[in-house]
């Protein structure tokens, strides 16, 4: 989950040790190349592919985990 | 309106090959784009296979066969029902047209050639087109392979000449003033620029270091054969643009002479390129669907401020004062006078 969350700080521009589950994505940059390039940590850190569509849905990083879990699941 | 003759702009477009399409936009029976250009239209189809350009005219009594800039259908003209299919027309009451020598209708077809998967139609081309390219040939042929289809379409009439609109495409002088919050948000760098015969590229690496990074990593869900890890311009001269940044996807601009005075056909199409084996389209989509509206702001953008920029300032001749950021634009007028001066020594009908 490190990785995850340092490769997330990277793409929010923000320190790695401010990336929590209840951190507000909508607070941060979360525009278009942020979500694609959440697409590609994702692929690197877990080995699953999420949607564009989904993670525009996504507020906290508590969301984004979610979709992990559930793209692990199935 | 007023009516412009411009003798550049028709000798350029007659005497050149222009680059109409990818051959992934059109993979079906029946797709087909138009384009305008001065008073006439060029369409491409597939017909069953075969990549054909021709007038848009009906030869029977010249009306247009296709009405919309692209999609599928028969090319069937709506006047007496004449249908092109593959390569030989379908003629109502064909029997009825005895006083003429109706197996000979055609339509007035364009040439045709290719650049790797790029086609190029010319009405008279004044050399094959693998000299007009010359050292872009590669590049070209390289970003091609890898294109999968369209993403999206813009068309519309830009309020000045074809010129204004090219040469402000050419240089990023404009770019911190026109687009801070579109185009310049990537912090362009000055990068250098290469001339090959009248085409030229810019190459440029993106300053905005989490742009730049964020782009690395989206890079890694495409199966890119080519790609170059900034942002890239490539103009093939007279008309055509082809940018990129960090090739995700190619934006394919043309800036079309027109008939009406300070007008100017402009077209953009954003390309879009494979991603990995087995990955769904929809995990880049509100990627491709951001930058196909980041690339129409950019373009309404541009397109306003050469509405200020009247046809009567444009010369041939070098600006008196030009900054080094504006090397290909000087390059495209040197090109110009060129042009002009053979057109003047062999009268303009080349």
């Amino acid at each position: 989950m490190q990785e995850f969350y340092e490769g997330l700080a990277e793409i929010l521009e923000i320190p790695a040790q401010d990336v929590h589950s209840g951190l507000d994505l909508t607070s941060h940059t979360w525009d278009s190349l942020a979500i694609v390039s959440t697409i590609a940590l994702c692929d690197d850190c877990f080995k699953v592919m999420l949607s564009s569509q989904d993670l525009m849905k996504c507020q906290t990083v508590a969301d984004i985990e979610g979709l992990v879990s559930l793209k692990r699941a199935a | 309106m007023s009516f412009a003759f411009d003798a550049l702009g028709q000798h350029l477009w007659r005497s050149h090959w222009h680059l109409v399409a990818h051959r992934n936009e059109l993979p079906s029976h029946g797709d087909f784009l138009r384009l305008k250009v001065l008073d006439q239209e060029v369409v491409v189809f597939n017909d069953g296979g075969d990549l054909v350009a021709f007038d848009n005219r009906c030869p029977h009594r010249g009306a247009r066969m296709f009405l919309a800039d692209h999609g599928r259908q028969a090319a069937t003209c709506g006047y007496h029902g004449w249908t092109y299919n593959r390569g030989e027309f379908l003629i109502p009451e064909r029997e009825r047209f005895k006083s003429c020598q109706i197996d000979k209708v055609d339509f007035r077809r364009w040439q045709t050639d290719w650049a790797g998967d790029f086609l190029f139609v010319s009405d008279r081309p004044a050399q094959p087109l693998v000299e007009q390219l010359g050292g872009v040939l590669p590049l070209l042929e390289d970003i091609s392979f890898g294109v999968t289809g369209r993403h999206d379409w813009n068309a519309y009439a830009f309020e000045c000449d074809w010129k204004i609109a090219l040469e402000n495409a050419l240089e990023p002088y404009h770019v911190p003033l026109v687009h801070p919050g579109s185009l310049g948000l990537l912090d362009l760098q000055a990068g250098h620029n290469e001339f090959h015969g009248r085409n030229s590229v810019w190459y440029a690496p993106v300053g905005n270091a989490r742009v730049a990074r964020s782009l690395a990593r989206v890079s890694e869900l495409f199966a890119l054969d080519f790609q170059y890890a900034g942002y890239m311009s490539i103009y093939i001269y007279p008309f055509t643009m082809i940018s990129s940044t960090h090739g995700l996807s190619y934006s394919l601009q043309h800036f079309l002479p027109s008939s009406q005075a300070e007008r100017t056909h402009f077209y953009s199409r954003m390309l879009t390129m494979p991603l990995h084996s087995g990955r769904d389209p929809a995990v880049v989509a509100s990627f491709l669907a951001s930058t196909a509206a980041t690339n129409r702001r950019v373009f309404e953008e541009d397109h306003e401020v050469c509405k200020r920029v009247p046809l009567d300032t444009w010369s041939p001749q070098p600006p008196a004062f030009a900054s080094d950021a504006e090397e290909k634009l000087i390059h495209f007028r040197a090109s110009c006078r060129d042009v002009q001066a053979a057109m003047a020594h062999h009268g303009t009908d080349l």
